[in-house]
């Protein structure tokens, strides 16, 4: 017990050491960035750029029932991270601001995903410390969104968090945190074939029609287990019934998309048209290789036999693609599946993994700057 | 996450079987609703059937 504890410490410390480290070096590009252009922006200004206006409007004045004139309206966005946001301002001074409190939100969940991530892979690997899947949190290209007023550092929690309490077979707080990654993200609602997959491993070793049908008549028979599977979708349901009382549309959130882009209907034709011409502006073919790059970490996923996972992973970039690359980069890196499949292929692999850490940390502050910047549509 | 016996308790097993019930119906009306949207002819052109390019309706300045 208490080595166990000792042991916490220890990781809540060094993961705290790598996330200082990772924001001092975010607070370092921030004053570069100063410099060079001759002016004077704190940190919280330099990020608060894009989505992250979006969601400071839900928090301050909640949903819209109108669009904007060019089409776009607040409710393409989930309501959890808002919601929290929200919570915790009522109990802060009111100088503070949404995108400031937005900002310790995401920090401290990133941090607590860190944290997780390192139990995680202690758990599947025992010989492992777990620090370089941290180091991947905090320092990986586009990990920026980690930082900010953006619902990516929740949804990272909310996931790692689910596949953790999976592998331990407590599939009842894998079905909450699947319905709060659900609330924080629609992809999230994938999460509920991935808890399928963890239940029919934990009940069956081989994939039989036998199994399966016997796996789905004790889904019926068993009613926790059936009870948590229908949770898993709550959360979502409750906003689409809110969408409908809203705006009259229960598919508001999807319909809203087409005043961003249009949509190519198709996964092959978007990637393939991207990478060719500029589709969806400057960065199309960027990316387009970020889609591409998702597709080879689901493969190397069903390689390593993390079939969850790859599903999840499958999912949740084959949906969103299937409109436009628009932002690709994000639903990737902002996505933990993604994050395994580079812990795995690089774990072992001394050198690679040092060249990969010392290329993310300059690819992390070179992203920053762009980011800081705002014209740049690189990084989205 | 619950103790055995609670598991096994046929009222606890009878109270899980309602709930599920209850989210069952909640999901497929939500669904329903889905199939039965009320919006005006300036959104559905826009948002749902897309024959027009840009947003006709009323606005909201934020």
């Amino acid at each position: 017990m208490k080595k166990t504890k000792n042991e916490n410490l220890k990781i809540l410390f060094y993961v705290g050491l790598l996330f200082l480290a990772s924001r001092l070096l975010l607070i370092m590009t921030g004053c570069i960035y100063n410099y060079l252009t001759e002016d004077y922006s704190k940190t919280w200004d330099l990020l608060y750029h894009f989505d992250a206006e979006w969601y400071t409007s839900i928090i301050d004045h909640g949903y819209m029932n109108l669009p904007r004139p060019d089409g776009q309206a607040s409710y393409a966005f989930y309501p959890l991270y808002p919601m929290i946001v929200k919570f915790i301002k009522h109990f802060l001074p009111e100088t503070y601001t949404a995108n400031q409190i937005g900002i310790l939100v995401s920090n401290f969940c990133i941090y607590v995903a860190a944290v997780i991530s390192v139990k995680f892979s202690r758990l599947l690997h025992k010989e492992d410390t777990g620090y370089f899947f941290a180091f991947l949190l905090f320092f990986a290209p586009h990990s920026m969104y980690f930082s900010m007023t953006y619902t990516e550092a929740m949804f990272m929690l909310f996931t790692i968090a689910f596949f953790y309490v999976c592998y331990q077979k407590k599939f009842l707080a894998a079905a909450v945190f699947a319905c709060l990654a659900a609330l924080t993200r629609i992809v999230g609602i994938f999460l509920v074939f991935s808890l399928l997959i963890f239940m029919y491993q934990a009940d069956y070793e081989k994939v039989t029609l036998k199994n399966m049908i016997a796996f789905i008549k004790g889904i019926f028979l068993n009613p926790l287990r059936l009870f948590e599977i229908m949770i898993c979708p709550l959360g979502i349901f409750g906003y689409l019934y809110y969408l409908y009382r809203l705006v009259g549309d229960v598919w508001a959130s999807a319909h809203i998309e087409v005043a961003w882009h249009h949509s190519y209907n198709n996964l092959f034709k978007a990637l393939y048209m991207n990478l060719l011409s500029p589709g969806s502006g400057a960065s199309s073919q960027y990316w387009s290789m970020w889609g591409v790059l998702g597709f080879v970490l689901i493969g190397y996923l069903i390689y390593k036999k993390y079939y969850a996972e790859a599903l999840f992973g499958l999912l949740s970039i084959v949906v969103p693609l299937n409109t436009d690359v628009l932002a690709a980069s994000r639903y990737v890196m902002g996505n933990v599946v993604f994050y395994i499949a580079l812990y795995e292929m690089l774990n072992k692999k001394q050198t690679a993994k040092i060249v990969v850490m010392n290329s993310s940390i300059v690819i992390y502050c070179v992203l920053l700057y762009m980011w800081f910047s705002e014209n740049c549509f690189f990084v989205f | 996450m619950f103790p055995e016996n609670l598991q096994k308790n046929i009222i606890f097993k009878i109270v899980l079987y309602i709930c599920c019930a209850g989210m069952a119906a909640f999901y497929l009306y939500v669904f329903y609703l889905g199939f039965h949207p009320q919006v005006s002819d300036d959104y559905r052109a826009y948002y749902i059937d897309q024959t027009v390019d840009e947003w006709p309706g009323e606005t909201m300045e934020r």
